[in-house]
């Protein structure tokens, strides 16, 4: 079971990252994801074939790795991990739209296959800009700031147990996978006929630990609203972060500029 | 100081399963005793605690905290007294980092934030884990956990606390560590456990419970020099009491427990 374990680990260190100390690591929640999501916005918005006008985007992400001082393998694992979601999505893009766009020299490329690329940057820069998010704020500090933004407070209430209970439940999983391995003495992969009470027994397990868990709150004075204090203050670095990439998010997103500066560089010539 | 009285009369607990819980238990514990509640597995130790707050309602008979029955018109007032500290710490600790799990209590109690500040960092301080308090509870280690559940609810400062299995999977120094802070305490307390060495040093009283029935009730240390009492509830005399293994091979045929407990010492 060492893969479950080790991703196990691998998203804890996410919450290991996000307790950095650099000026990005500072700033108020809301600030990153309200950026984030304007960033995700803008590159969702351009138009299928317009690839040129997602290269400038790509300032965001570095920029946020470097002055985050974020070890840009381990995201970059994190990204080729669920690659092949967006893979599944294009994939079949280049055979339903053959028309030729880009003639160059004798290659000629099909509109299918810049859609197919398009949606890879998407999925590469959406993603990547995710995982930074989370990784200089914490998961937890996120559901925060969803909150304070007027997010429904019961999806962000399940967003934060699902996170704290992820661990425990992964780590049941693992156990119950282990103790099966280990009676199972190398017969290869589960069989259905194991695997349906496995995952029986699972849900029941977690069932029962609802229920324990939901005791615990009761015995706390739970009467049906979790209340979190937290005070978070947006203050002018963060107004000024906010901003500043917004703007040049639209900037990006109004004006074609690999384009603008191709024809500059040709007019000089 | 009759809020720290806890008395059942004659409980029964049947679950809705058909499962016997308890059955005809009948005890008084007053203010600022230490109760160990001891039993075999099963025998309904963990059935008789969640009784203790409400979080089940007795079938037949009746459970008095303080000046209030248990029921569930007085579960906010009883709840307020009792504190409870659950087995698994991780069914106890279920917000995202130990300030808001050890906060959460006095949140619900009304509190305002600078009060709830103070009483979050006192509590952690008593159980020495304030260190821990921005981390999220599932990095931390077992006997970190149990602290910090300990924490959880001291910070809403119950007159009386429940303890389900308090040493259970803690490293030796945990234990001792978690044994001499319970020492400080001036609550009443309840322990269910299967340490009986904890008992002999925590709790004065002991209650037995075999099969959903209490089959003795008295001062620990007599009921654990009972050894047909102890063997007919699945019991063991504590490991103190046993003696030292070298010397138990030289004097088999002897039986005196205090020089077989200077013994251990020595």
């Amino acid at each position: 079971m060492a893969t479950i374990e080790n991703n196990l680990f691998d998203i804890g260190y996410m919450d290991t990252l996000a307790s950095g100390t650099t000026s990005l690591h500072q700033l108020d929640p809301r600030a990153k994801l309200i950026t984030t999501l304007m960033f995700v916005i803008m590159v969702v918005s351009l138009g299928k074939y317009e690839i040129s006008m997602m290269i400038p985007f790509v300032v965001y992400p570095l920029t946020m790795i470097v002055s985050g001082e974020l070890p840009f393998n381990y995201l970059l694992k994190k990204i080729i991990l669920v690659a092949p979601f967006a893979i599944l999505i294009g994939i079949f893009n280049p055979l339903m739209d053959r028309e030729i766009l880009v003639q160059l020299g004798s290659l000629s490329i099909a509109g299918g296959w810049i859609s197919f690329f398009s949606i890879m940057i998407r999925f590469g820069l959406t993603v990547s800009a995710a995982l930074i998010l989370i990784s200089l704020t914490g998961f937890n500090a996120v559901c925060m700031a969803l909150e304070k933004l007027g997010a429904p407070r019961p999806f962000v209430i399940q967003l934060l147990f699902l996170y704290r209970y992820l661990f425990v439940l992964i780590d049941e999983t693992s156990r119950m996978v282990r103790a099966r391995s280990l009676r199972s003495f190398g017969s290869g992969g589960i069989h259905f006929k194991v695997f349906v009470p496995l995952v029986g027994q699972l849900l029941l397990r977690t069932l029962d630990r609802a229920q324990r868990i939901h005791l615990a709150m009761c015995c706390r004075g739970f009467d049906g609203h979790i209340r979190i204090s937290r005070s978070l203050k947006f203050g002018f670095n963060e107004i000024r972060f906010t901003l500043a990439w917004s703007l040049l998010f639209f900037c990006f997103r109004s004006y074609n500029i690999p384009l603008k500066i191709g024809e500059l560089i040709a007019g000089y010539f | 100081m009759s809020h720290h009285i806890v008395q059942a009369d004659n409980l029964h607990y049947t679950y809705p399963d058909g499962t016997a819980g308890i059955n005809s238990i009948c005890f008084r514990i007053t203010h600022g005793e230490s109760v160990a509640l001891v039993g075999a597995n099963g025998a309904g130790k963990s059935t008789l605690l969640l009784h203790l707050n409400g979080c089940l309602i007795p079938s037949s008979g009746e459970i008095q905290i303080g000046d209030y029955p248990v029921n569930k018109k007085n579960l906010k007032a009883v709840r307020r007294s009792v504190g409870m500290v659950f087995q698994n710490p991780d069914d106890q600790l279920f917000m995202p980092t130990v300030f808001d799990d050890v906060a959460f209590g006095p949140i619900n109690l009304g509190m305002h934030e600078t009060e709830v500040g103070k009483r979050v960092l006192h509590a952690l301080e008593t159980v020495g884990a304030a260190h821990l308090i921005n981390r999220p509870p599932y990095k931390l280690s077992g006997g970190e956990k149990r602290a910090v559940a300990i924490a959880t609810v001291l910070a809403t400062s119950p007159d009386i606390l429940v303890m389900d299995e308090p040493t259970s999977n803690l490293d030796p120094m945990s234990r001792k560590r978690l044994i001499n802070l319970l020492k400080t305490f001036e609550h009443t307390k309840i322990i269910a456990t299967h340490d009986l060495d904890m008992a002999l040093d925590l709790c004065e009283r002991t209650i037995v419970l075999h099969k959903g029935k209490i089959t003795a009730d008295g001062p620990t240390i007599d009921l654990f020099n009972d050894e047909s009492l102890l063997a007919h509830s699945g019991l063991e005399k504590p490991l103190r009491m046993q003696g030292c293994p070298i010397c138990n091979k030289q004097q088999e045929s002897q039986f005196f427990i205090p020089i077989k407990m200077d013994c251990a010492a020595g």
